[in-house]
């Protein structure tokens, strides 16, 4: 591990930390936060007084964010170390396909969030009939934005919390009361 | 990290100006929503004692405990930034309420 990195610079000292990885665990619910907030912000904007316009936050918008967060649960509750098991060192002969499995389903799952925001963004937000007559107004459009950036805020809030779960810090002892 | 005595006494001050600052503006303005964010900020230190308490401290050779640990810092860190943004919500529904359309 040592002599055969990838790359040509080391590796930083601080990123094997026990403080690093509580941090990240931290950074990673401060990010699910803002994502929600955004969407629950822009829900309650639409059903105030201030939104003069027809588009509203109906259920449909709620699918997206819905699909993100069990992906990112289902992605956060695998251990790591069952993706690259063999059949000597554990004792079910098919652990590593079926952590992969699920896996690729929780990735499924959040990139499904992703992609369902998109589309509701484009099919309800920016397509538009005859049903708005005047033209584009910024905060009908803020309404689907706020989906897509909800979205992609609980993707990177998925992607910081794996990276610090599977930090590796070296025999850390809990000595707290 | 020992936390001295001057820390205690000038962080407790801090939130007792905190605390007097939300009560005056609420009772000023009649506009007791934003009494929602101290309640937040109040419930937010919780997930991390629970969990705290729920893994298993005493025996430091396994390392389960670990999981349930990092989700309750994963849930304390969801309610300190979710209290900011029920700031941000709560002066919204009283602006609409007054009728003005300035946000």
């Amino acid at each position: 591990m040592s002599s055969h990195r990838l790359f040509r610079f080391p590796k930083p000292a601080w990123l094997n930390s026990a403080t690093t990885r509580t941090a990240g665990v931290y950074l990673a619910g401060a990010l699910f936060s803002l994502g929600a907030f955004f969407f629950i912000d822009a829900a309650t904007y639409s059903h105030s007084n201030l939104n003069a316009s027809l588009f509203h936050i109906t259920f449909i918008d709620w699918i997206p964010l819905i699909c993100s967060s069990l992906g990112m649960l289902v992605i956060n509750s695998i251990e790591k170390t069952r993706l690259s098991a063999d059949s000597f060192s554990y004792s079910g002969s098919g652990v590593a396909w079926k952590a992969r499995l699920v896996l690729f389903l929780g990735f499924a799952l959040m990139a499904g969030g992703l992609a369902g925001s998109v589309t509701v963004m484009v099919l309800k937000y920016l397509v538009r009939d005859e049903n708005e007559g005047e033209g584009a107004n910024f905060m009908t459009l803020w309404l689907g934005i706020a989906n897509v950036v909800a979205n992609a805020l609980v993707m990177l809030s998925s992607i910081v919390l794996w990276v610090s779960q599977n930090m590796e810090d070296d025999y850390t002892y809990n000595l707290a009361l | 990290m020992a936390a001295g005595l001057k820390t205690i006494i000038a962080l407790s001050f801090v939130l007792a100006i905190g605390f007097l600052l939300v009560i005056l503006s609420s009772a000023l303005f009649h506009n007791y929503l934003p009494l929602l964010v101290v309640a937040t900020y109040v419930i937010a230190p919780l997930p991390n004692w629970i969990c705290g308490r729920c893994a298993n401290p005493d025996d430091f050779m396994e390392n389960a405990g670990n999981a349930v640990i990092d989700f309750g810092r994963f849930c304390t860190g969801f309610l300190v930034v979710m209290g900011i943004g029920t700031l941000k919500i709560s002066i919204t529904w009283r602006l609409e309420d007054a009728g003005t359309s300035k946000i």
